[in-house]
């Protein structure tokens, strides 16, 4: 059997780093929440093998200077990301969408405009304006949004990439989340859906997603298992009556809202 | 840092070393997206824990808060979690706390612009309201930056002098256009009576501006009085009539029926 890429690069640490990082990841089995990071590690296959065993190298190093379990890992993984294979320019969708929560926008845009809008004002705009294609003047502090924090997850339409992404998917809070396989019972969160374009974007690379990207903060993040597949895939939410298939997903480093499609819908 | 916890069996000292960690982004949380803020983490574990819970919970948000405004310092990416948890929780103590450190903004050396900010923003979106004198003092402090966030406060409470604060304000089109935004808002919240006056005040004041600022806000004006034509709203007109049915199509105003000659005679 071909041992996994974690356990090649795992065999390529010394003893002493290979004890210290396995012990890290048993103790990880107790807890729900890590012993799923630890699940992920073992099931990667989407980074090379020099970045894997960078990854854990740097691990190790963190470990050994005195760092927690967890913050160690997030160090080494803070350094990994954007190292997924990059999907080659011509395989790129042309556009590309997110879900976010009402509040979280609704802050970006706050904070996009120092002292200029509050969070609630931003609200109330995204409210108003949700499904209309003309944003009249809240259109100037829509733009400079970031589209997400540090690393951006998103997804597409892989049948028709110059489609909206969520064209084919249903049209319920409840099962676009279970469709992106993101949040639980307790999140009845007011959702936007954020539609944008690639190339009105600036064309930013765009990587498949790995354990790194995922780090210690991305509980539904699931490695994809065919290491040759062009961009990850996100786990639908249990018990999906519906039967919705999994979908592509792909990280990109933060950007702005300039290449933005509206109308943007509230849900 | 440690797996995502429930802080129901946790004492009060536990729960606030917790909300600090998670507030530092050094607690796993329940959140909708990896990229997600922090604070709204901590609402969901508020939302599903018990009232002792929930209740230390509140008590250490206000307890950060108090700390923080002694001095105003602190990592910023923590201050503004904690000020946007603030925020969400609504507790008047901590809005009082924050009014007090706003009001000493001059005097306290080394908080960030982006905190400043965040402060004045929290103050605007958290009830209860301030008095206008509080936002005109603010105003005075610093017309520059803090012009925008005043008139979201004295909007809340006072349009006309909302309206007013407008000729004092720096001739900067971006402030002119978040201004038109904050107008509209307080304007969808006008008695639909008070609505016109609110325009022609608002126009009235505008010749004192300058021609940066005032120019978006023109554009707003004028985009409320064009409302007020017949068939203005087209969409509006339209959405109407796709739940009402046509009957409902809005009429146009006949000029005719308005004129005191119009009226019925005898």
């Amino acid at each position: 059997m071909t041992p996994s890429k974690y356990h090649e690069a795992l065999n390529a640490l010394a003893a002493d780093s290979r004890q210290a990082v396995e012990a890290v990841f048993v103790a990880w089995e107790g807890d729900v929440a890590l012993a799923r990071i630890g699940r992920n590690v073992a099931g990667e296959t989407a980074l090379t093998a020099a970045d894997f065993l960078s990854l854990l190298t740097h691990f190790d190093e963190a470990l050994a200077a005195g760092g927690p379990g967890q913050e160690s890992w997030k160090v080494a993984c803070y350094g990994h990301q954007l190292r997924g294979r990059q999907i080659p320019e011509d395989r790129c969708p042309e556009v590309l969408g997110r879900v976010k929560s009402l509040e979280a926008h609704a802050r970006a845009v706050s904070e996009a405009s120092p002292g200029l809008l509050t969070p609630e004002e931003a609200k109330k705009q995204l409210l108003k304006h949700s499904g209309s294609a003309n944003v009249a003047g809240f259109e100037r502090f829509l733009r400079p949004a970031p589209l997400g924090r540090h690393i951006v997850w998103a997804t597409f339409n892989d049948e028709e990439p110059r489609s909206d992404p969520f064209g084919r998917l249903p049209k319920t809070r409840a099962g676009i989340r279970t469709a992106l396989g993101l949040g639980g019972p307790i999140f009845d969160d007011t959702l936007v859906l954020l539609v944008w374009s690639h190339a009105g974007s600036g064309r930013p690379p765009l990587h498949r997603p790995t354990i790194a990207d995922a780090a210690d903060d991305n509980p539904y993040f699931r490695p994809c298992a065919d290491a040759h597949c062009l961009w990850g895939l996100t786990a639908p939410l249990a018990p999906n009556p519906d039967g919705l298939v999994p979908q592509p997903e792909v990280v990109m480093r933060e950007i702005s809202s300039r290449g933005l499609l509206l109308p943007f819908r509230v849900l | 840092m440690s797996a995502i916890v429930s802080i129901d069996d946790l004492g009060h000292e536990d729960i606030r070393a917790w909300l600090k960690r998670a507030l530092e982004g050094k607690e796993l949380l329940p959140k909708l997206a990896p990229d997600e803020y922090p604070y709204l983490g901590v609402l969901r574990v508020d939302k599903t824990s018990k009232p002792a819970a929930r209740d230390s919970l509140r008590r250490a948000c206000v307890q950060l808060v108090r700390e923080f405004c002694e001095d105003g310092g602190g990592e910023v990416a923590y201050v503004k979690e904690l000020l946007a948890l603030m925020a969400a929780f609504q507790d008047p103590e901590a809005v009082e706390l924050l009014a007090r450190l706003a009001s000493r903004f001059p005097e306290v050396q080394g908080i960030a612009r982006e905190v400043r900010f965040a402060v004045l923003a929290a103050l605007v979106d958290t009830p209860p309201p301030r008095e206008m004198a509080f936002w005109d003092k603010v105003l005075s402090q610093n017309p520059e930056e803090y012009a925008g966030l005043a008139l979201s406060g004295v909007l809340a409470t006072n349009p006309e002098h909302g309206v007013a604060m407008l000729r004092c304000f720096p001739d900067d089109e971006r402030l002119g256009e978040a201004a038109a935004i904050k107008l509209d808002l307080a304007w969808d919240d006008l008695q639909p009576r008070q609505r016109f006056q609110f325009v022609q005040d608002v126009q009235a004041v505008l010749p004192k501006c300058g021609r940066r600022f005032a120019a978006p806000v023109q554009a707003w004006a004028d985009s409320k009085r064009a409302a007020r034509t017949a068939g203005a709203n087209a969409s509006l007109g339209a959405g109407i009539a796709k739940i009402l049915g046509p009957e409902s199509h809005a009429r146009a105003r006949s000029p005719r029926l308005c004129r005191p000659e119009a009226l019925p005679v005898g």
